[in-house]
């Protein structure tokens, strides 16, 4: 019976999760992935929390997890619609077709433009970086500032919450995973810079997963960096290019100015849905625009149309380990499904 | 020759005398209110010729409503027909009774009730002429009243896309007034059916109804009509001074007070009582994506009836578009700042520290002052630098090391005095400093710099330096094939008056597109600082309208010229959004040896070349 077809869409974290599950049950699965290689945003940074572990091992081993799938790398879907029969039509890029008898759709999310927020000065000042250009520079892919390797007393500034809990940007939620990311940024700009200072602006630090607490411990405790309750208002260059930086220190109730030699911006994740999964397939979204599947407890991997499951982070934000696993749950959804 | 009477006119005497009185103690009221500079003024004014135009302007806004004809012509014949039909019937029905009298005195309800009094063919000198002006006068009115009952039913037919909502006293003057001259129509037809007369159109209803004349006498049907004339016009009248209809009197006594010299701020009650609730204000309102509770016309008419609130009065992003279109010409976001600083808890008047203005210690003359908007924008106040540089501005910031206030902010949330104290500061500052031209990038300051402060010194918007700097040559830029569309933010247009520069600038650079939301109807991008009180989610909704109406499918780049417009805009847009100093940079010809002649008086620009630019 297990002739079935499976497309999965999206070969980040949850998509080869769902695909690892799906290809061991003997299913017929087909990929389906934007970029060149799998592991989605894995690829695009260095390091993971809590434990420094390279990107790229993780990456590895997931994708080795997986048996015998068909892979469409760089193939951004045109169009998916569902037939009468409840098989789904997949339309690629040349404008070929495939045919599934059910889809898990893991596309993902998107990182927060920063330069959305001008005031910060992304893309305007080259000493302002994100929070994903800083991990390029740790991996050695793209260099630092040049001056910044010269400079005796470096003074980096960590802005947390770009892009989330932000009215003014349009997004209201919690990215949840810059919290941490910033944390194990600040202990490894640290070790690459001995001598620098390193101020985070936070608003509130959730340090949810396992061992992170811990880790924020460590970063004050070992590596001194200085955290700020506030939010930074506004970055302006002085003629020398350090970064003049408006603050609050909300916990003090006082305005502050600082000087920072590098300011590294936590970009959040925002929805990034294609058309035709909301308007061909009827998938919902919550306020935040993310994919929302049945309910939030028992069946957030199903959706209304049978045959159709939500994999990982197109849901909201999560962390490679809960994306890994949540593909794997839809995958086990699915599979619970095709036997009944 | 007495006069005649009957038990009939009493409710319209009724009506007619309380409204007087009341229209007597409200001008004496108005009166009292003024300073005594104003009343002085307006005493030397009596016998001049500002009278003369005040009557000019009464008769061209009071009857035939110039202004409401330019918003839609029909909007305007209705408007015109209802006004000038009425005056003519007043002033052809008092020469009516003087002809037919003889006395230049009379009852009052005699030229109103004359064919009741009079029936049939009555003749005297010229009665054939006045019955057909009454007729004429009569028609003209009833065809505005027909245009009137059309626009409750279908606003759009009259150029309007929403018409106003009116309170209870409105609806039943309204009502009143509805009936007014149908009924007048049907009495003296009546009356003329039973004892012949009446002209073209009084005369023809008679004639229709003649065959039923004897049932119309004995059952004294044209007595019951009078009567019920009678009451319809003397309800309108009791009502008039308590609804709407006030602005009748109120608008030209309004005219008159304004030509005679009064403050606008002794003008404000006048002002409350001359809105026609018209609401063709309604249309411009920025706040529509929001709701429509909180439009000029109702805050006014709330104003007027003491129910204003803070949430009312802060409930406005004072972006003027309601008074661009206001066709009394009411200061609509003056009556708003009433309400604001009446409601303002004070707050403690500490002016924000501001920086020095070292201005002429490296030589430059120019200020730039990008403002605190423009400190969140860097990308525009980095190009200003850079284009200050290419022209070989030598320039220093206002606020470069510390943050300065415009004190706009301040005086739009209703702290009056708070922002005569920052101004009085920056003044003494700017004054103190060899400043010769202040170069703001936000139209929020450059408002307030040039119309609140009285500054030695020339005041720019960068709008208009880049015109000069572009037109004079110090400025070279390129055309390219981008196509973009440019926003007028409000400060800058209907608050200052600058259209015509940025369009010139970027017509040099870029096709500019065109759009019917421009100019003096440009709509709020929802950013205002006029409306501190707003919720984000309300500023989207009312910057993607923005953004809907100004993008088509050619617009590459939207480009504004306030720091505020750029950022809530570019929230919203699918295109980018860019400030015209970024553009500028962009079409920049840089000429790196350019010898710049007379260095010095590069540095400077004066009142007179501003003026002739």
């Amino acid at each position: 019976m297990h002739t079935k077809k499976i497309a999965v869409i999206g070969a980040g974290p949850a998509g080869l999760g769902a695909a690892s599950v799906l290809s061991r049950n003997g299913l017929r699965v087909s990929v389906f992935h934007r970029e060149a290689a799998a592991g989605g945003h894995l690829n695009d940074w260095a390091w993971l929390f809590p434990r420094f572990v390279p990107a790229r091992d993780v990456a590895v081993s997931m994708a080795a997890e997986t048996r015998q799938v068909d892979f469409h790398p760089g193939c951004h879907i045109a169009g998916v619609s569902r037939h009468a029969n409840g098989q789904f039509k997949i339309v690629m890029p040349d404008g070929q077709t495939e045919v599934a008898d059910a889809l898990v759709y893991a596309g993902g999310f998107r990182v927060f433009d920063a330069s959305r927020k001008e005031e910060l000065g992304y893309g305007i000042y080259p000493r302002v970086v994100t929070s994903a250009d800083l991990e390029k520079m740790l991996a050695g892919e793209v260099p630092f500032p040049v001056e910044l390797l010269q400079q005796q007393a470096l003074r980096i500034g960590v802005v947390h919450c770009v892009g989330s809990r932000d009215e003014k940007s349009g997004n209201r939620h919690c990215s949840r995973m810059c919290c941490v990311t910033g944390v194990k940024q600040s202990i490894e700009l640290r070790k690459r810079f001995p001598n620098s200072r390193v101020t985070a602006f936070y608003m509130d630090m959730r340090m949810f997963g396992n061992g992170y607490e811990e880790l924020y411990l460590e970063a004050q405790r070992d590596w001194q960096v200085l955290f700020v309750r506030g939010r930074v208002s506004e970055v302006a260059e002085s003629d020398e290019g350090r970064l003049r930086v408006k603050a609050e220190d909300t916990l003090l109730g006082r305005p502050i100015r600082d000087e920072f030699d590098l300011l590294v911006l936590m970009v959040g994740m925002e929805a990034d849905l294609p058309k035709w999964l909301i308007e061909d397939l009827g998938v919902k979204q919550i306020d935040a625009g993310f994919a929302r599947g049945n309910d939030e407890l028992v069946a957030s991997n199903r959706t209304p149309t049978r045959g159709l499951y939500l994999a990982g982070s197109c849901k909201g934000p999560l962390s490679v380990a809960e994306a890994w696993n949540d593909g794997q749950a839809a995958a086990q959804q699915l599979l619970l499904d095709l036997n009944r | 020759m007495t006069q005649p009477f009957d038990w009939f006119v009493i409710p319209f005497a009724i009506g007619f005398w309380s409204m007087m009185l009341l229209l007597v103690v409200k001008i004496c009221r108005w009166w009292l209110g003024f300073s005594s500079v104003d009343k002085k003024m307006a005493l030397s004014r009596i016998f001049s010729v500002h009278t003369l135009r005040a009557l000019v302007e009464m008769v061209r806004e009071g009857l035939l409503h110039r202004n409401i004809f330019r918003v839609s012509p029909r909007l305007g014949y209705m408007h015109m027909s209802l006004a000038m039909g009425w005056f003519l019937l007043i002033v052809v029905g008092k020469f009516q009774t003087l002809a037919f009298t003889g006395n230049h005195v009379n009852a009052v309800w005699l030229p109103i009730f004359f064919k009741s009094f009079y029936p049939g063919d009555v003749h005297f000198a010229g009665s054939v002429v006045y019955e057909f002006l009454m007729d004429a006068a009569l028609l003209l009115v009833l065809s505005g009243v027909a245009l009137a009952w059309y626009k409750r039913v279908a606003p759009s037919a009259l150029g309007m896309r929403k018409s106003a909502r009116h309170i209870w006293p409105d609806r039943v003057a309204l009502t009143f007034l509805w009936f007014v001259f149908p009924v007048r129509l049907l009495s003296e037809g009546g009356t003329a059916a039973i004892h012949g007369g009446g002209s073209f159109l009084t005369g023809t209803v008679g004639a229709v109804l003649s065959p039923w004349a004897d049932l119309l006498a004995a059952w004294q049907v044209d007595g019951a009509l009078w009567w019920g004339y009678s009451i319809v016009l003397g309800g309108f009248f009791l009502m008039l001074p308590w609804s709407r209809y006030m602005h009748i009197p109120a608008e030209l006594v309004l005219i008159l007070f304004r030509h005679w010299g009064v403050s606008p701020q002794s003008l404000q009650p006048i002002e409350l009582e001359a809105c026609s609730r018209c609401g063709i204000c309604i249309d411009g309102c920025a706040m529509l994506p929001v709701g429509n509770d909180g439009q000029a016309v109702y805050y006014v008419r709330d104003a007027r009836y003491g129910y204003v609130t803070a949430a009312k009065a802060h409930d406005c992003l004072m972006c003027g578009s309601c008074e661009s279109r206001c066709p009394v010409g009411l200061r609509l976001g003056s009556l708003r700042l009433e309400g604001r600083r009446k409601g303002a808890s004070d707050w403690a008047v500490n002016p924000v520290e501001s920086a020095s203005v070292a201005v002429g210690a490296n030589g430059g003359r120019v200020v730039y002052f990008p403002g605190c908007v423009g400190a969140l924008t860097p990308a525009v106040t980095s190009a200003m630098r850079r284009l200050m540089q290419a022209a070989g501005v030598s320039f220093v910031e206002m606020d470069a090391n510390n943050g300065m206030c415009c004190g706009r902010p301040l005086f739009l949330s209703g702290q009056a005095d708070a922002a005569r104290a920052q101004v009085a500061q920056n003044s003494q500052l700017l004054a103190a400093s060899e400043a010769q031209v202040l170069v703001t990038s936000c139209p929020v300051c450059y408002k307030m710099f040039s119309q609140y402060y009285q500054l030695p010194i020339t005041v720019m918007h960068h709008t208009q330096w880049l015109k000069q700097m572009v037109g004079d040559g110090r400025l070279q830029v390129s055309h390219s094939d981008a196509v973009m569309v440019y926003h007028d933010p409000c400060e800058l247009g209907r608050g200052c008056g600058v259209y015509d520069e940025p369009r010139d600038v970027l017509s040099r650079m870029v096709t500019l597109q065109s759009s019917s939301d421009q100019r003096q109807a440009s709509l709020c991008c929802g950013g205002s600082l006029g409306g501190y009180r707003m919720k984000d989610a309300g500023r989207q909704q009312i910057a993607s309208h923005a953004v809907d109406r100004l993008v088509d499918a050619r617009t590459q780049t939207l480009v504004t010229a306030c720091p505020m417009c750029k950022k809530t805009l570019a929230a919203v847009s699918p295109v980018k959004v860019k400030d015209i100093a970024e553009v500028t940079l962009e079409h920049l010809v840089l000429l790196p040896f350019k010898k710049i002649p007379h260095q010095e008086k590069s540095l400077l620009v004066t009142k007179q070349e501003l003026v002739g630019a």
